[in-house]
């Protein structure tokens, strides 16, 4: 074994004497004494930046609005705060989206920045609140009501500021962003750049670790390996100069071990570079943030392999054509092919594939609806077995292509169901009009079996519409940002909405609605993030809010009241899908964690992670209570047993691609995989039922058949910075930066084992054969 | 018990294909020779002859096609036979990143010796080579020569029993061909067996005890320098120096061919006669002193390897080793 380890060992000195080595590392030096003075401190949270208002045309609006009448609001308040010019600029600025007239865009930015500017002066004030202006806001997070406990007069400097913006957040929910206790102010060396970011630490170090990925991903996994394959090409073939291959095969040693040991000394360039670079921002995370992620050093194996996959090409051609230039050129098309299947793949998932992915089935009377990733509902037609698309609003089919194009964009424009009105025969959903900024205005469509499940829309539905759920009497009742609204009149019939602040009110008078809500209104406001489940034996509500887990009841007269309440463990601005079946409410944690709780009491029953830090998006209970179905992001399907208590990975066919699973009225579960393709199982046994499998349309067929083999099959050395981004976060799936805050959008897929097997069968198979070449060929 | 052979070939064959035809080409047409221990054997030929594919072979560089051959008692090709085999290739190139110190660090390791027994030897060897002064330079300053001397120097790092240069001196200056004839002589002294291919005919005629010579694919000639220098020879040449006139000389020797014959600065006549045998040497002395010729100088030339292998390849258009 020496002898070949003297191979390698010959590599690393061959290494160390390469110009284009040194240059490397000077470049490597450079970039590292570039990043080492960044750094961070923390501060409290309280100044607004430019982010943190989701409209401010809306929030400028609502203060100029409210500034001019007498009635106490925290929006006068606010505009009594600013100095008279900029009153007067802002009654007299034209505020896109707003006014009908848009005299340019610069005097609108002049007068937001100035309003920015002067409100977070404002907010920095001990004298922001006053009882009267800020009387009617609901308090309703515990850093908020603990502060305000202590008095505003006993604060801090910048506790104010962090009182008078969690004011401003719990005064304007839908217009001011959430935001933690502390932000993270960067700083390179002393100076301090940006606005602070509204970061915890933990979210930082997911940052610092998807920057650091980022880097090592184009430094080293893109142009550190192409100069690797550049510098490294000629080893192989100058093994065969004559007076070197000779002098070689004369030595007692193996051939195709030889040839193994150059290859593996080869990696030698790579290695060097990649352990200078990676060992270097490991430190400079380490000292400058307090991040010591040893994860982080894995990047030196991974980009290490990522690299030996090519340089496996190069070296076969090496020894079949014994060129540097043939070797190049043939490991550049290479990556060319890899690049292009890769490409093909992720376009036709991200685009065909995902977007006819079905997330909700649910039976309409006699037929199956299934709704798919898009939102856009369809319905089983057995004679041609198709999902025939239904149901589809103008404003879907306007955004389809934005949709397919951008998968981020899906998670905004979701509309809210449908959901089948049994009572009337009619599928309702709520779908976003436009999407103007900070406005959650939703039109209420109506679509008739009758009508060929057509939808219209004449009415709105209640401002911040978060959920729609049919009652155990057939009622259908919507769960909105400002409370409970039951659907008593004609959805179809038009009425005049009632406008406050430019806010449509979801009044009794004002729609379809009966307001349902608990006479303590602050009860049911839903401020995200947030969740809501009905249990559909019981009707009771569960409503979950930063944090806050309450359970609602409706009295004889359909109002419903909160019975009980409940903090869960861990931070306020958590996300969590909850289902409620029988007297079990199942959650699904940010952490991974599946918690079940007793309804009655809140007692954990169980608290387990199926999958590590892996999270759940979909969770669905039986009619009976018994069954939950628990969907992993990662397309796994777990079931929750609550007379059990315990919680399996089910035993069906197509686990890891399942995207939907969710219960009949008759307790079957319905279970979609393979984007398309439904089947109902009985439970306990998983007894198949029944299968709704489509004849695949072309796109698919290609996908399937054609496209996914290949891609199975080939090589992906341009994935492999999923896996290492799966290392570092231990999740097979990715939260986008608009799902974030809601568990039950779409992630995207690191899928990180897959590049790792394909990619180290290829390497084996070509490795072989240059063995087995070279093992038999005569020099 | 014999001693086995350093080398031994029998009816050995290698037949190459080539081209889009895939057409043949016997590079062996069966060898047979034999090189015992402790000697050192010349292999000579012309260019195509096989000389390096029958080393090729001995090495396992390449498989034979047919017959056999064993280095030191075993298979040619076999790696516990190649461990004791030091090899020098024709146009030898050692990786630019070395110094002649870890380049004889790096080959022996793969020979299979310790750090400690490589660092034991390697400066002495070099210094053998007349390197020892350049040992830590880099070798891409090393001019052909030095490389070859340090080509040798490797190839003795593990103090192999067999030997096989492939034009040891090639590139070497005077200095550096003395330098290597010493080594060579050295090695022979300590009982190592030296296989040696190289086409400057007066070297081998130096160096081996025994010589081959190959012709395409077959051997021509295998046997002792000198006699393969005799038998391949047509008698002698006698080169008489006179005092007389050329006219006076043919007359005195009659119709005997005469190869040259011109005039020294000194006025004396130097003539170079073929003759058969030493009877028609003396007959050529009796007649040109019967005749009164007066003798100045008498010498017998000897007939060179380069003479008997010229003669081997007389038919063939202008042979080169």
């Amino acid at each position: 074994m020496t002898k070949y380890l003297a191979i390698i060992k010959d590599s690393f000195r061959e290494a160390l004497a390469s110009r284009v080595l040194w240059l490397l590392l000077v470049l490597i030096t450079l970039l590292l004494l570039f990043i080492a003075p960044l750094g961070y401190h923390e501060v409290v949270t309280w100044q607004l930046g430019d982010n943190d208002v989701r409209g401010w045309e809306q929030l400028m609006h609502s203060v100029r609005t409210d500034g001019k009448k007498n009635m106490p609001s925290p929006a006068r308040r606010i505009f009594t705060l600013l100095d008279d010019k900029l009153q007067e600029r802002l009654v007299k600025v034209n505020l896109p989206g707003i006014d009908d007239e848009t005299r340019g865009p610069f005097e609108f930015m002049s007068v937001s920045g100035e309003f920015r500017k002067s409100l977070n002066h404002a907010i920095e004030q001990p004298d922001f609140y006053d009882d009267e202006s800020f009387k009617s806001v609901p308090l309703l997070s515990d850093e908020l009501r603990d502060l305000k406990r202590a008095g505003p007069e006993t604060l801090t400097e910048s506790e104010v500021g962090r009182f008078n913006r969690l004011l401003l957040e719990a005064s304007f929910p839908d217009l001011v962003r959430g935001s933690p206790p502390t932000s993270i102010q960067l700083k390179y060396g002393w100076w301090e750049f940006f606005d602070p970011f509204p970061l915890r630490r933990a979210t930082l170090q997911e940052w610092l670790q998807t920057g650091a990925s980022f880097v090592m991903t184009w430094f080293v996994g893109a142009i550190g390996v192409l100069v690797a394959i550049l510098v490294t090409s000629p080893i192989v073939p100058q093994m065969f100069d004559t007076g070197s291959l000779h002098l070689l095969l004369s030595k007692p040693i193996s051939r195709w071990l030889l040839f193994l040991a150059k290859f593996v000394g080869g990696c030698a360039f790579i290695c060097i570079c990649a352990t200078y670079l990676v060992t270097g921002l490991w430190l400079i995370l380490g000292v400058r943030f307090g991040v010591w992620d040893p994860k982080l050093l894995l990047g030196i194996p991974i980009y290490l392999f990522v690299f030996a996959i090519y340089y496996s090409v190069s070296s076969l051609c090496g020894v079949v054509y014994r060129s540097p230039i043939v070797c190049i050129v043939l490991t550049v098309v290479f990556w060319g092919l890899c690049f292009l299947v890769g490409f093909a793949k992720v376009t036709f998932e991200n685009t065909i594939w995902s977007s006819s992915r079905i997330t909700r089935v649910f039976d309409a009377e006699d037929s199956v609806v299934a709704v798919n990733e898009l939102g856009v509902a369809h319905v089983w037609d057995e004679s041609t077995r198709r999902w025939r698309e239904v149901f589809a609003t103008p404003q879907q089919k306007q955004s389809r292509g934005l949709m397919i194009a951008a998968p981020e964009l899906r998670n905004m424009n979701q509309p809210i169901g449908p959901i089948y009105d049994q009572k009337h025969e009619r599928l309702l959903s709520a779908q976003m009009t436009s999407p103007p900024p900070g406005m959650s205005e939703r039109a209420l469509n109506v679509g008739a079996r009758s009508d060929d499940w057509e939808p219209r829309s004449e009415n709105t539905a209640p401002t911040g519409t978060q959920a729609i759920f049919r009652e155990p009497s057939g009622e259908i009742l919507l769960v909105a940002r400002v409370g409970l609204f039951r659907l008593t009149g004609d959805p179809l019939e038009k009425r005049r909405p009632v406008k406050l602040f430019g806010i449509q009110l979801p009044l009794q008078t004002a729609g379809p609605f009966e307001n349902v809500s608990p006479p303590d209104t602050n009860a049911t406001i839903l401020t995200p993030p947030s969740a809501a489940a009905l249990n559909s034996s019981t009707g009771m509500l569960a409503l979950y809010t930063r944090g806050h887990l309450r359970l609602l009841d409706h009295d004889e007269q359909g109002v419903y009241a909160v019975t009980a309440e409940h903090r869960l463990d861990g931070q306020e601005r958590q996300p969590v899908v909850l289902a409620f079946g029988g007297s079990t409410i199942l959650l699904g944690r940010q952490d991974g964690r599946v918690q079940a709780l007793d309804a009655a009491t809140f007692a954990e029953q169980m608290s387990t992670n199926p999958e590590g830090p892996n999270q759940v998006r979909f969770i669905s209970a039986s009619p009976d209570g018994r069954w939950f179905a628990v969907l992993l992001h990662n397309g796994n399907l777990w079931m929750y047993d609550a007379e059990a208590k315990s919680l399996a990975l089910a035993p069906i066919a197509g686990q890891s691609g399942i995207s939907c699973a969710t219960f009949s009225e008759s307790g079957q579960l319905y279970v979609a995989d393979r984007a398309v393709r439904v089947t109902a199982y009985d439970l306990p046994d998983f007894t198949l039922q029944q299968r709704y499998s489509p004849h695949l349309g072309v796109w698919m067929r290609a996908y399937r058949y054609g496209l996914l083999p290949l891609y199975t099959i080939f090589p992906k050395p341009g994935e492999l910075g999923t896996t290492f981004e799966y290392f570092m976060s231990g999740k097979e799936t990715q939260a986008t930066g608009s799902s974030e805050e809601n568990l039950s959008a779409s992630q995207r897929d690191l899928d990180p084992w897959a590049p790792l097997w394909s990619s180290a069968l290829f390497m084996f198979v070509v490795l072989g054969i240059a063995c087995v070449y070279i093992e038999w060929q005569e020099f | 018990m014999t001693q086995d052979a350093a080398i031994e070939v029998r009816d050995l064959t290698k037949s190459y294909r080539s081209g889009l035809l895939r057409r043949r080409f016997d590079a062996l047409r069966g060898v047979s020779l034999r090189v015992e221990q402790g000697e050192i054997f010349g292999l000579l030929g012309p260019n195509g002859a096989g000389k390096t594919t029958l080393i090729k072979v001995l090495l396992g560089i390449v498989r034979r096609s047919s017959g056999s051959a064993t280095l030191l008692g075993r298979s040619a090709g076999d790696r516990a036979g190649r461990m004791k085999v030091g090899y020098l290739p024709e146009n030898l190139r050692i990786a630019s990143h070395h110094t002649a110190l870890t380049a004889m660090e790096y080959y022996g390791k793969l020979s299979g010796l310790s750090w400690k027994e490589i660092k034991a030897e390697r400066l002495g060897l070099l210094e053998s080579v007349g390197l020892a002064d350049r040992s830590r330079e880099s070798v891409k300053k090393f001019s052909k020569g030095m490389l070859q001397r340090l080509g040798l120097a490797q190839a003795l790092l593990h103090d192999p029993e067999l030997l096989i240069l492939d034009e040891p001196t090639d590139g070497l200056d005077p200095v550096g061909r003395s330098h290597v004839r010493n080594v060579l002589t050295r090695l022979k002294s300590q009982g190592k067996t030296i296989f040696l291919n190289s086409h400057i005919l007066q070297e081998v005629e130096l160096i081996c005890d025994r010589v081959a010579i190959l012709d395409r694919g077959l051997v021509k000639a295998v046997g002792n320098v000198h006699d393969l220098a005799t038998q391949h020879s047509d008698g002698v040449e006698l080169e008489i120096v006179v005092a007389t006139s050329e006219e006076v000389v043919r007359t005195a020797l009659g119709e005997r061919d005469i190869s040259s014959c011109h005039v020294n600065r000194d006025g004396t006549l130097r003539v170079v006669l073929p003759l058969a045998d030493q009877f028609a040497v003396d007959q050529c002395i009796d007649n040109l002193r019967s005749s009164g010729i007066s003798i100045v100088g008498l010498s017998r030339r000897r007939v060179t390897l380069e003479d008997a292998f010229l003669k081997l390849f007389a038919g063939d258009a202008s042979p080169s080793c």
